[in-house]
């Protein structure tokens, strides 16, 4: 008799087997450090800049957070 | 392998400077704020570095290039999309909240956010994590240690060795060089313990500053190298993939969701990125405590976000080394070898010595904030809380260093442990497989959710751990897989969610009052986020 965990161990697997890969695969990262980008932009600039003394460019770690993960999106989209 | 004077010279610089680094931090600890918190001083810049520091140890170094040289550059998705991307959503979503609460531990917080038993249940996991992995910490670097300093079994008459073996025999592992590993164990734990003992969490960030600073150097060096030798980027795809049909992945970050290895992409995405990284990130108290230092909320976000960049530098140097050793020396059977082949091999004298400096720093530095988080957690969450409550400042400073010093001696004895696992990586993963998932979920629905209760977050935590654990021994009934702790720490933080979900409906809602400036509900409400958290400090 079959182990029913293994049952549904592999009914999950199937699911992202039918997936296609790499290029699905590569479209849901890509989504996903979009949006990890994109993300900052959603707060305030009260709520970013909270505790900062002043609100110069630089400390805007909105920009850092986008700066941040397309950089690593590039070397996911590489590999 | 033996150093050449040169080496042995700069390893002993690195150690004496970082020691003497770490103790004059002592004249700025007066008060317990100094010692835990660093007085709530800290940049953003120290903090970022620090983060990186902790996080990468001499275990990186080795079982990730070891795990690089047998299953390729997938491994590198633990510095990559395990690290990145929760540190960006961390520092937007979680650690401002820890913040300002003005906490000291994250089960400090979780207990101001549900209840006591939690803050109890949660500080004695992670008090007893934090302890037992510097053991593991300690038997690894030990056994790097012994690769390129052998100690002769005529060092001080023959005693030190009988003694050690003396020691060791009541593990059953008295044998081999293992009572070297064991010396070298009790000076890295000494030497990190002085300057912990008397600088806290300020000596532990400049020396893991300093020590970044040093690990990048080295890192870039054996990188250079080691892909000179190869030829370049290309050379090392040629030679790697020209090994045979097993290496044909060894260049993709993402494998098929029905690869064997344990690192399928579904595995990956769902279980590291989704859960493992982000409990550690978020809930770590070594990782967490230098965000609780910071000097204001901008510094602890930039801290984190800085940290993230600096941490997708990582991978070049513990992963990358790997592969160079792949493709220079294939056929090792123990890619935990890969790493020291390759500075054995490869570097010139006076390099190897900065290389093995670099895999000291990488130890320390984890070391040192394991141990601080350590004796914080045991300190606040257990000693003061439930044991002495009225202390005075002075007291609790004192108790502080005291466990500092008992956590040396226990890291020391539960270091030879670590020699019944056959893997250290796995090992470590299997410590904290145990609790990160339900210390997700109570990170996460405890910030997100403003209507989890006490009793909810309560029979989340214990819930999540017991399915850990049960789903851990029983693992070959359950998975095909032979390690699957990705998948254990994913299902426990699912029944650790439902768990919470259910009980919080069933149980009477939070005052309103007990949640401002906990969570994001309430956020934004300033004035009476200060007039609680002051009530909350006057308490």
């Amino acid at each position: 008799m079959t182990n029913p965990f293994f049952k549904i161990g592999d009914l999950i697997t199937s699911v992202f087997v039918a997936i296609p890969y790499p290029g699905g695969v590569k479209v849901i990262i890509t989504i996903y450090f979009l949006a990890l980008a994109g993300c900052g932009f959603f707060f305030s600039k009260e709520y970013i800049f909270k505790g900062s003394e002043d609100q110069k460019l630089w400390k805007d770690l909105r920009i850092w957070a986008l700066v941040t993960a397309l950089l690593e999106l590039a070397v996911y989209l590489y590999f | 392998m033996a150093l050449a004077g040169i080496d042995i010279f700069i390893i002993f610089v690195y150690m004496l400077g970082i020691m003497v680094l770490g103790t004059y931090f002592s004249r700025y600890v007066s008060k317990a704020d100094d010692f835990y918190i660093s007085g709530r001083m800290l940049p953003w810049w120290a903090i970022g570095m620090s983060l990186v520091a902790t996080d990468i140890s001499a275990l990186d170094f080795i079982a990730v290039s070891g795990q690089g040289y047998k299953w390729g550059i997938v491994v590198a998705n633990f510095d990559w999309i395990g690290c990145l991307p929760v540190m960006i959503i961390g520092a937007f979503f979680i650690v401002p909240f820890f913040w300002r609460s003005g906490a000291y531990t994250i089960s400090e917080y979780l207990g101001m956010r549900f209840n006591a038993p939690v803050r109890l249940v949660h500080g004695i996991l992670w008090g007893a994590f934090l302890a037992c992995i510097l053991g593991a910490l300690y038997w690894a670097t030990g056994l790097m240690l012994v690769e390129f300093l052998p100690i002769p079994d005529e060092f001080l008459g023959g005693t030190l060795k009988s003694s050690l073996n003396f020691l060791l025999s009541f593990y059953g592992c008295a044998e081999g060089n293992n009572w070297q590993i064991m010396a070298w164990v009790i000076l890295i734990a000494v030497t990190v313990g002085v300057y912990c003992y008397a600088g806290g969490l300020s000596a532990v960030v400049v020396t893991d500053v300093a020590q970044l600073v040093i690990m990048f150097i080295g890192g870039i060096a054996i990188i250079v190298l080691g892909m000179i030798r190869v030829g370049g980027l290309q050379g090392l795809f040629d030679k790697v993939l020209a090994l045979g049909p097993e290496y044909q992945n060894h260049f993709k970050l993402f494998l098929p969701a029905d690869s064997p290895s344990p690192y399928p992409w579904h595995g990956i995405l769902f279980g590291l990125a989704f859960v493992l990284a982000p409990a550690y990130w978020w809930g770590n108290q070594a990782i967490v405590q230098r965000n609780l230092g910071a000097k204001s909320e901008w510094d602890t976000k930039a801290g984190m976000i800085w940290g993230a960049f600096l941490h997708s530098l990582i991978p070049i140097m513990v992963t990358f080394p790997g592969l160079i050793a792949l493709a220079l020396y294939p056929g090792e059977k123990s890619g935990d070898v890969a790493f020291p082949r390759l500075i054995h091999r490869l570097l010139p004298p006076g390099l190897t010595g900065l290389i093995f400096a670099v895999l000291l720093a990488a130890l320390m530095s984890t070391a040192a904030s394991n141990l601080n988080s350590a004796a914080t957690i045991w300190m606040k969450d257990i000693y003061q809380t439930f044991l002495v409550k009225k202390g005075t400042d002075k007291h609790y400073l004192n108790v502080g260093r005291y466990l500092t010093a008992f956590f040396v001696l226990f890291g020391i004895l539960f270091a030879p442990i670590v020699t019944r696992y056959s893997g250290l990586y796995i090992a470590i993963q299997s410590f904290l497989t145990f609790i990160q998932g339900p210390n997700l979920a109570l990170i996460v629905l405890g910030i997100m959710w403003s209507r989890a209760t006490g009793w909810g977050g309560f029979a989340g935590l214990i819930t999540g751990l017991v399915s850990a654990v049960l789903m851990f021994y029983f693992k070959k009934h359950i998975f095909t897989l032979e390690e699957p702790f990705l998948y254990i720490a994913w299902w426990s933080f699912f029944l650790s969610v439902v768990a919470i979900i259910i009980v919080s409906l069933l149980t009477k809602p939070e005052p309103k009052m007990k949640l401002l400036g906990l969570v994001w509900k309430y956020a934004d409400k300033d004035q009476e986020l200060q007039k609680a958290l002051q009530e909350r400090a006057e308490k």
